[in-house]
């Protein structure tokens, strides 16, 4: 029987049986009767066009006073006296790349392994459950109490071009090193998200059914706290989400319509049950708007200087959630408004 | 009997003008009642045109920028007859736009833009700087919008519960009290991002118990065809001119993100783990941009095919920023920001809590260069989103991320 591990994304089968051989670099012949050497590959699940490093270790023989040649496809890619490690750039995928090594020592103790490389892909996909406003383009990070969906894309190609179907690859999901689950054909997977500042290393290990095939893909995936930030809610063009306020904005509208935009928290809707906002102008609160409570219109009266706008946010539903968020809006008789005064300038509120 | 034949005669003559007198009274009773009617709604304003529509263009911008009482900075005079020449920056329009994209009207081309605040489509001509409006048909609130070749357009909107709605529409032939027909409709709140070219159909994301699904229709939504579907990730979507379908990951700085072109049933991989990914696929080949955000700092590569290695270009931006132009040659025009927009650019940038000042560079993919080619003045400070460049390649037009205006500028002077 022939014993084999698994290394490199490829699938390394070694036999290692002693001869002797009368010359200083071994040729490729081998009789099966050489010494077993361990070949290991970095990186250990290649792709692709990817250069890929070898080295042996062996307890049968002792390498440093050998004289070694390492093969690919049957041509010395590297030979030298004690030549324990060597590289090689894998073919594309769909390609098979055979590797020999052969040791032989001063005495003539002869040592070999041999592997296969066959390049796979997989990539790790995954999102999270957290709040982000509508047509956010950007990624929805992992906030408090976040939910984790994940999708596996393994791209096994065979020499004949043809693809290892879904139904034929067993997936192994990894959370740490802690397998959460190992199903066949089913490439995806939903988990509970880290815990708050805290990072999870999400793996994923794909085998064909045939065993010929393995790769391998994580994700490190950090929460962090949800945070919310302010927009002016415009009569006319709704909420200004490409124009955050930021620090002291000054405004020459005798009225303000102000939305927050909690990122990340773990919600559907801002204005969902079991939020609460908690907002503050100059100290006093302030009452939002029933239905969207993540809305409030700061009506200056007359008034000139600064309205300090504080809101705190909670969930009854997710004690982790607290975010705080302060801003000023400065309502002003003349001069250069820069927030809620003219949509059409550049309005820089930085 | 000839007595009896002598009385029907005259009592139907009798009854013949009875008739006629009684349907003259009431034509003249009816008529007065009209006039009254007519009176009573002149009195009222009735036939006095919308006021806040009256203007050349009818834009929102016009209408209500007087009352701020300072002038458009960089906006082009709108030229009595069509022989005055745009200015080679042009606002085209200062108020915030949901999204512009070129037509190509017989010979000439247009940039096609659609409002914000109202849904109503404009046409620009790049160069004579004059605006027309094209419909009147209201779709408040558009918060994105896209341009289609063959008239079609894309809305997609809020109301005020919050509720997202996806305009699939197409102008008309005809002409209406002097604006097009805009009909269409809506595709329903599940599309999550949407694109369309040249072709006459869609593709779109849609999400629905938990999956996500990839779906290439008619404009209308017809003869949905789905192209793959997912239960992991989070895409923006593109839609090339030659009909290939990008997906890529959405990005965050310094997180590694994946793009690929969709298939039926399978993605192919364009550019794996790269934080802070960019994308943008050049049109009538396999090169790509490819931008990388760190959390650091931004970079830009060129592949120029599929098998050939990335290389790196001389400036720091995203492909965001970033459009090929027109042909097989491997030119881009990229935004750059003049500073360091500094760590977390891209989750920051897309939040809309920083924004950039950008100079205009011309990428020379073959060679590997990036010269700049227009610096934007004081006055016209740009944090460029959404370029694009017409067929002819000699215009670029942008959005102002800082307040969604809506840009023009020739290439070459």
């Amino acid at each position: 029987m022939m014993p084999f591990i698994r290394a490199s994304g490829l699938f390394i089968a070694i036999s290692a049986l002693m001869a002797s051989a009368p010359f200083a670099y071994a040729q490729l012949s081998l009789t099966g009767l050489e010494r077993q050497l361990d070949l290991a590959t970095s990186p250990q699940y290649p792709a692709g066009g990817e250069t890929v490093d070898l080295s042996i270790t062996s307890f049968a023989i002792d390498l440093n006073r050998s004289a070694v040649t390492w093969y690919a496809d049957g041509k010395v890619i590297a030979q030298g006296d004690g030549l324990v490690q060597a590289s090689v750039k894998t073919g594309a995928l769909g390609s098979v790349t055979s590797i020999t090594v052969v040791a032989e020592e001063e005495d003539g103790l002869i040592g070999s392994a041999q592997a296969t490389i066959r390049p796979t892909e997989v990539d790790l996909l995954w999102n999270t459950g957290s709040y982000v406003p509508p047509f956010f383009k950007g990624r929805a990070l992992a906030g408090t109490d976040s939910t984790i969906h994940a999708q596996a894309l393994a791209r096994f190609k065979r020499a004949n071009g043809t693809f290892v179907p879904e139904k034929d690859i067993i997936y192994s999901w990894y959370k740490g090193p802690t397998q959460i689950a190992a199903v066949r054909g089913k490439s995806s997977a939903t988990f509970a998200g880290p815990a708050l500042f805290g990072t999870d290393v999400i793996s994923i290990i794909a085998t064909s059914a045939d065993g010929a095939y393995k790769g391998r893909a994580e994700a490190h995936i950090t929460a962090v706290d949800p945070s919310v930030e302010l927009y002016e809610n415009h009569p006319l063009f709704g909420v200004l989400y490409h124009r955050a306020l930021v620090g002291s904005v000054a405004t020459l509208e005798n009225e303000q319509k102000v939305t927050a935009v909690p990122y990340f928290a773990h919600i559907k809707s801002p204005s969902e049950n079991g939020l609460s906002y908690e907002w503050e102008v100059n100290g006093r609160g302030v009452a939002p708007d029933p239905e969207h409570p993540e809305t409030i219109t700061i009506a200056a009266n007359g008034y000139t200087g600064p309205a300090r706008i504080r809101l705190t946010l909670a969930s009854a539903k997710d004690f982790l959630l607290h975010a705080i968020g302060s801003w000023e809006l400065v309502f002003s008789e003349s001069g250069a408004g820069a927030f809620g005064t003219n949509p059409f300038g550049s309005g820089s509120n930085r | 009997m000839k007595d009896h034949d002598t009385i029907f005669r005259y009592i139907g003559i009798t009854a013949i003008v009875l008739l006629l007198f009684g349907l003259a009274g009431w034509y003249f009773f009816i008529s007065g009642r009209t006039a009254d009617l007519e009176g009573a709604a002149q009195a009222r304003g009735f036939d006095i045109g919308i006021p806040s529509f009256s203007g050349s263009r009818g834009s929102t911008a016009e209408n209500i920028a007087v009352g701020f009482g300072t002038p458009l900075t960089g906006e082009a005079a709108v030229p009595a007859s069509g022989t005055k020449r745009a200015p080679r920056l042009w606002r085209v329009n200062s108020s915030p736009v949901a999204g512009a994209g070129f037509v190509s009207s017989g010979s000439t081309t247009i940039l096609r833009f659609i409002e914000r605040s109202t849904g109503h489509i404009f046409d620009a001509d790049p160069e004579t700087g004059t605006v027309v409006r094209r419909t009147n048909k209201l779709i408040p609130r558009v918060y994105e919008a896209m341009v289609g070749n063959g008239d079609s357009v894309i809305e997609r909107s809020l109301d005020d519960k919050g509720v997202l709605s996806t305009f699939s529409g197409t102008l008309g032939t005809t002409t209406v009290d002097g604006f097009v027909p805009l009909t269409g409709v809506d595709l329903g709140s599940e599309v999550r991002d949407i694109a369309i070219s040249g072709v006459p159909d869609a593709v779109f994301l849609a999400s629905r118990s938990g999956m996500t699904f990839l779906i290439r229709s008619m404009l209308g939504g017809e003869k949905p065809k789905e192209i793959i579907s997912l239960a992991g990730g989070d895409f923006n979507l593109a839609l090339v001119h030659d009909g290939r379908m990008i997906l890529t990951e959405r990005a965050a700085s310094g997180i590694p993100s994946n793009s690929y072109e969709a298939q039926s049933g399978t993605l192919v991989p364009l550019a794996r783990n790269v934080p802070g990914l960019t994308l943008l696929a050049h049109a009538s080949s396999s090169a790509v941009l490819i931008g990388s955000d760190d959390g650091q700092s931004l970079s830009l590569s060129l592949r120029s095919s599929k098998d050939a290695s990335a290389v790196s270009l001389p400036i720091r931006t995203t492909a965001d920023k970033c459009a090929w132009a027109p042909g097989t040659s491997l030119t881009a025009y990229c935004a750059v920001p003049q500073e360091s927009p500094g760590p977390g650019f891209l989750t920051n940038w897309y939040r809309g809590t920083v924004h950039t000042t950008d100079s205009w560079f011309e990428v020379d993919g073959a060679a590997g260069t990036a010269t700049a080619f227009f610096s934007m003045d004081a006055e016209s400070i740009t944090d460029v989103e959404h370029p694009s460049v017409d067929d002819t390649g000699n215009y670029l037009a942008f959005m102002n991320a800082r307040d969604k205006s809506l840009w023009i500028l020739r290439i070459t002077e």
